[in-house]
């Protein structure tokens, strides 16, 4: 068998798959790619009758020194697709110059106008569900229709119409060909209908592109060097340490394992593995008085964006809610009991982003190196700050809400996010990767993913993980053109 | 004649081997029908039915058996403490507790499906799972979207 490739990509999640898809359409007909993946193909049909995303427990992929704080990974084919909640909101202009605008933070070495047509492609590839307006500026509009509201976004959007959106999301709206429509069943991570985008049904046909050979249940160890290039990678598979060369090594893992195997190459650099992050997620339970609840179309039925962008962002996080449409499955939702009362409340998380911190970290387990471990010491104070205002929010919205009281307000343990730990950026003393996500000394390796978000935006980071990847790819067929 | 410290001693032995005993033999199941029937004291239960409803919840385990076999254990006790109960934080997760509970029974009920009708019988179906295939898009609340009209 012969180990040699045009290129190496690891991971088969958003990062990896939305750059291959790229790739091939660049790529001549005789370049050879080899894409490994952890896990094994764990189709629906086994996760419905599993009632889980991965074959792979989560205790064996990494050590979390912190469990009261979840990071959240599902192994195999499609990566976190698999398990993700479909929320497919851009981030807004704003989260790209956090310093030029409020002075916190870092700017992004890339700006929204940049990433906008490659949204817009995303958006098609996964077929997203969205507004007919926008908070943030569009050059097309959503592939498919929006949700219906609940009554109490209605409601909100009444009071609030710069301010309060239908959802994008991936949860169709509308038959897409691949996917049905969702039913608000409200068990996303494991969506009962197949009406969210993942990898496995949305793009698993790149995978069929005779240009590719997929190897499942290789567990790449090693990024392997010669002087300052990228040769190839090793990996495990079947209790065996096999390697493979590569003119191009393209790491797409997530924000755990993308450092973890930089780490292990000895491919180091100060800022690597530290900054761990992702938004704080702030659950609110409203009871409310004569407004029914639970009754949009899918499970997250509105995003709230009152408390983004502005002024404010120069003290404390910016925000952005989301209604939950569901009464059960998620750990404070629950139907009322008084008569008639039932479904008279209104779940509402409050995600602020966080200014990563150095002590939030990924390391290499000292007792095991074979297992990357996080340690997670709390949110920057900007995100606590932020935080502190959720009552002032709550009293905001009762503007729009019949309020009767605050039946809880808790900090979740996760929003199923993982940011930061390679991060980007134009200086390579204080960035791993540059702008396109290349790698600022061993410049045929790209770290594609979340793991280059050098701060968090409030907002869901799956289409920018996506787009990102598109823009990679964009950046590297371009230059090779101009090098020819 | 046994002392007054041999006396104390023997009444908290008993005190402590009664409840481990009440402890030991509570299966949680006479607990989640007392929640059940006391915050739905307004409806007409299938009482049979709901005895079948807190054998199946507390098989699938999304409720810590441990905390439902320590309410059981409380018996009576704890109907009046959760009831008298109005402030701080144990209040709160208790009555987040009890919803769930009841919000679990009522969808695992008809009640939804009759339209909520408080003068109905309430009777239980099965227990409520989204991922079962006839349940999966049955969401009682959901109004489905009418992507024909955009």
């Amino acid at each position: 068998m012969i180990n040699n490739y045009d290129a190496i990509i690891v991971g088969t999640s958003f990062a990896g798959s939305f750059f291959l898809k790229r790739y091939l359409q660049h790529a001549p007909k005789t370049a050879r790619v080899l894409v490994l993946e952890r896990g094994k193909h764990d189709n629906k049909a086994w996760q419905l009758e599993n009632r889980r995303t991965s074959s792979i427990d989560i205790e064996d992929l990494y050590v979390n020194n912190q469990p009261e704080k979840e990071w959240l990974v599902s192994a195999g084919f499609g990566g976190n697709s698999n398990c993700w909640w479909g929320g497919a909101t851009r981030m807004m202009p704003g989260d790209f110059e956090l310093q030029t605008r409020y002075g916190v933070g870092v700017d992004w070495p890339v700006k929204y106008d940049e990433l906008e047509s490659y949204y817009g492609e995303v958006e098609e590839i996964m077929a997203v569900s969205g507004p007919t307006d926008s908070p943030m500026p569009r050059s097309r509009p959503f592939p498919l229709p929006p949700h219906r509201f609940s009554d109490p976004d209605a409601l909100l959007k009444k009071a609030f119409p710069d301010g309060w959106y239908h959802g994008a999301t991936v949860r169709a709206s509308a038959p897409t060909g691949t996917r049905g429509v969702c039913c608000g069943s409200g068990m996303c991570e494991l969506c009962p209908t197949d009406a969210k985008f993942t990898i496995q049904n949305g793009l698993a046909y790149i995978y069929d592109d005779p240009r590719v050979t997929l190897l499942l249940q290789a567990e790449v160890e090693e990024v392997m060097k010669k002087g300052d290039i990228a040769s190839g990678v090793s990996y495990v598979r079947n209790g065996k340490t096999e390697s493979a060369t590569a003119d191009l090594v393209i790491l797409a893992t997530n924000a755990i394992f993308n450092p973890y195997i930089l780490l292990r190459s000895g491919i180091t650099h100060d800022r690597l593995g530290k900054g761990l992050h992702e938004q704080l997620p702030v659950d609110v339970c409203l009871n409310l008085k004569g407004v029914k609840s639970y009754n949009g179309s899918t499970s997250i039925s509105g995003n709230g964006y009152l408390f983004y962008e502005g002024e404010h962002r120069r003290d404390y996080a910016a925000c952005l809610l989301e209604t939950w449409n569901s009464p059960f499955n998620y750990r404070r939702a629950a139907l009322r009991t008084e008569p008639g009362r039932w479904t008279e409340r209104a779940y509402i998380r409050f995600m602020f982003d966080d200014l990563p911190r150095d002590d939030n970290t990924v390391s290499i387990s000292t007792t095991n190196p074979k297992m990357p471990v996080t340690n997670f010491h709390g949110y920057s104070d900007y995100a606590m700050r932020g935080m502190d205002q959720v009552p002032a929010m709550v009293e905001t919205l009762s503007e729009a809400l019949p309020i009767e009281d605050i039946e809880s307000i808790k900090i979740g343990r996760t929003t199923a996010h993982i940011q930061g730990t390679a991060v980007m950026g134009d200086d390579p003393s204080n960035s791993v990767v540059d702008r396109y996500l290349v790698h600022h000394e061993l410049r045929n390796l790209l770290v594609l993913g979340a793991s280059a978000y050098p701060t968090a935006s409030p907002a869901y980071p799956t289409v920018t993980i996506s787009a990102l990847s598109l823009w990679a790819a964009d950046h590297l067929f371009a230059k090779e053109s101009k090098n020819a | 004649m046994p002392s007054r410290r041999q006396f104390i001693a023997s009444i908290g032995a008993g005190v402590v081997g009664l409840v481990a005993w009440r402890y030991s033999v509570s299966t949680g199941e006479d607990a989640v029908v007392a929640i059940v029937r006391k915050r739905l004291d307004y409806l007409k239960l299938d009482l049979e039915g709901v005895h079948t409803f807190a054998k199946d919840l507390i098989k699938q385990q999304i409720i810590a058996p441990s905390k439902i076999r320590l309410i059981d254990m409380a018996g009576p006790i704890y109907t009046q403490i959760s009831s008298r109960l109005k402030h701080g934080d144990l209040a709160k997760e208790l009555n987040h507790g009890e919803e769930r509970i009841v919000s679990m029974y009522l969808l695992s009920s008809d009640f939804f499906q009759n339209g909520a009708d408080q003068n109905k019988l309430v009777r239980y179906v099965d227990f409520y799972d989204p991922f079962n295939n006839i349940r999966a898009c049955n969401t009682p609340f959901v109004r489905p979207v009418n992507y024909s009209k955009g």
